[in-house]
């Protein structure tokens, strides 16, 4: 069995890595006697409490798994890059024991955004990694053999700034074009400038990335009323048949088929 | 300042084969499952601390057995063998034990030889006599750079010859779970701290678990002297009135005060503290162990023990780390945490260390 870990920003994220795991066969682990053992410390047993904190909202963290035969995968979700750290970092010393089994991958994915670049963001991560003595990763999107393997992706393309929604509106051109259409012209009827908008009512939608995340958002509630977006990624068509061949669409299923690939002979 | 033990080694020691614990830290969590050898550690390191003493051998053989444990406890000569790797023939053996350390301690290796031997003893009130064991042991160690080697036989029922300490060698504190019921040791204690001027810290630390408690006293009502606890709403109390907690408490604080500049190894640190208590109380031993200079180990199958543990550390130092002991394939194996990844473990993610 080989063992892949990945961390990524939100659960958004998570829902989208898992549709390319199930490409392979994989299938999501809902019952704990039905996972890998290797997964088994990740697995909290307790209320995690930080030092000082008095959240009453934090909830207890437990990753998403996949498996099939030869693969077992968790992907864990995180924000912020030192959390990103914190948890690809940990994770794998939590999960190595002495004579057993180890992570054969790990993987990051995040976003890029107006402000920090993806080149920016991609060599904070891999110095993180690195220092922490992991494989110090080439580049966005490339994938540096181990042991562990380590590949970091920086959505939309590992180029251009953007997030996953950019990708998501990409596959929604192949599979859901007349639901975008008209989402489209949803939110662009939106006029932020006229009342009785509050400001914090548009707080979000005006961030870079605001109005992406609102289409994709509406065509999510056509699509699953009611439900967030990533309940839409895991039932609907958004990454499948001709999704599959866009350009960042083949960029990130080659990103996840390399961390997923047999050792080399 | 180095530690006291930078690095431990292993090599043959009981159960224990070809153990490596690397890295250690001024406070030091070993955990595992039953019998993965968590107690033995303890004890390697304190044989190394005193490796020609015949007295320290054998109070370490026989620390397991407390008297008043209601089974047959095993010869001198058998305690003494246990401690080596068990083998197919115990009765016949000759055993071999290798524990190398790195840091403070004056003996950085020490290698011992154990053989069974036999001689005729005079039974009391006969003219007959009867076999009896002992248990010899050959031992070199590599002193401040110096090898010594000493041979010496410890008879059953044969005096125990007590040397002086040299002043090359690390105190050792041993502190085991039923310790706190020896009824000699807080009144040594406290006889102690009250000449070092330190009795008022006594007070405050058992304040934590009971905050009326208002000072210590030595009184002699009858033949024997006796610890009182001053209470502010019942004044004098004899210390055996009370629970395990302040026994225990007052038994931590002498033996930290006791191991100055060297070791305290403390068995199941968890023993008789309410767990709401455990913050206070770890708090101030990881303090007074950086203040004193002591190396604490400890055994735990806690996790409110744990997490007391890592959050009286403070510091931007590694101070605490673990070490999650197993066996596999007859040999020893063991995985580190650190600081960092334990406070991520527990307080970030809520996953189990033990």
């Amino acid at each position: 069995m080989r063992y892949v870990y990945f961390v990524v920003e939100g659960p958004h994220d998570v829902e989208f890595v898992a549709r390319f795991l199930t490409l392979h066969g994989l299938e999501r682990v809902k019952h704990k006697p039905d996972l890998a053992l290797f997964w088994v410390p990740v697995l909290p047993t307790s209320w995690p409490s930080p030092l000082g904190s008095t959240d009453l909202l934090k909830r207890v963290q437990v990753p998403a798994f996949f498996q099939n035969q030869d693969v077992s995968v968790a992907i864990d979700s995180a924000t912020s890059d030192s959390q990103l750290l914190r948890s690809a970092i940990g994770m794998r010393n939590t999960v190595n024991q002495p004579g057993g089994d180890e992570l054969q991958a790990l993987g990051v994915v995040l976003d890029s955004d107006q402000t920090t670049s993806a080149q920016e963001r991609f060599t904070r991560i891999a110095k993180g990694l690195a220092d922490a003595n992991l494989p110090l990763a080439a580049a966005p999107g490339q994938v540096v053999q181990g042991p562990p393997r380590i590949g970091i992706f920086v959505l939309p393309d590992n180029v251009s700034p953007g997030t996953l929604e950019d990708v998501l509106i990409d596959c929604a051109e192949k599979q859901y074009p007349q639901l975008l259409v008209s989402a489209r012209e949803h939110v662009e009827s939106v006029k932020a400038e006229i009342p009785p908008y509050t400001q914090d009512d548009l707080k979000d939608f005006q961030k870079p990335a605001g109005r992406r995340k609102a289409i994709v958002g509406s065509i999510g509630s056509v699509l699953r009323p009611g439900k967030a977006i990533q309940v839409s990624l895991q039932d609907n068509r958004w990454v499948e048949g001709e999704a599959l061949e866009l350009p960042r669409v083949k960029r990130f299923r080659e990103f996840i088929d390399s961390l997923l690939a047999p050792p080399p002979a | 300042m180095p530690l006291p033990i930078e690095q431990l080694d292993i090599t043959a020691f009981r159960s224990l084969r070809n153990l490596k614990l690397g890295k250690l830290g001024r406070v030091n969590l070993l955990v595992g499952v039953n019998d993965s050898g968590k107690t033995s550690v303890l004890e390697a390191i304190a044989l190394m601390s005193r490796p020609l003493d015949s007295s320290w051998w054998l109070r370490v053989s026989h620390q397991r057995e407390p008297s008043s444990v209601p089974l047959r406890r095993l010869s001198r000569t058998d305690r003494i063998r246990w401690l080596f790797p068990p083998s197919n023939s115990p009765e016949l053996d000759r055993a071999d034990m290798v524990i190398r350390a790195e840091g403070r301690i004056s003996t950085t290796a020490m290698t011992a030889r154990f053989k069974r031997v036999a001689r005729m003893r005079p039974l009391l009130g006969t003219a007959s006599e009867r076999e009896t064991s002992g248990a010899r042991l050959h031992i070199e160690a590599r002193i401040a750079d110096e090898v010594r080697a000493r041979t010496f036989t410890l008879w059953q029922g044969g005096p125990v010859v007590y040397p002086s300490r040299t002043a090359r060698e690390l105190h050792c504190e041993v502190v085991l779970a039923y310790h706190h019921w020896m009824p000699t040791l807080p009144i040594r204690g406290y006889s102690q701290a009250r000449l070092e001027g330190t009795s008022q810290d006594l007070t405050t630390l058992l304040a934590l678990l009971d905050p009326e408690i208002q000072g210590l006293e030595i009184l002699q009502p009858e033949e024997e002297p006796v610890l009182y606890v001053t209470h502010a709403a019942h004044g004098p109390v004899p210390l055996s009135v009370y629970g395990d907690g302040i026994r225990r408490t007052l038994l931590l604080a002498e033996a930290v005060a006791k191991a100055k500049g060297g070791l305290l190894l403390i068995d199941e640190i968890e023993t008789g503290i309410h767990f709401s208590a455990l913050g206070g109380v770890y708090s101030w031993l990881v303090r007074a162990c950086r203040e004193l200079d002591v190396q604490l180990f400890v055994t735990t199958h806690s996790l409110e023990a744990i997490d007391a543990l890592l959050a009286a550390d403070t510091t931007p130092d590694e101070d605490v780390v673990a070490f999650k002991l197993g066996q596999q394939g007859g040999q020893s194996v063991v995985k580190r945490y650190g600081e960092d990844q334990l406070k991520w473990m527990r307080f970030e993610r809520g996953l189990e260390v033990r």
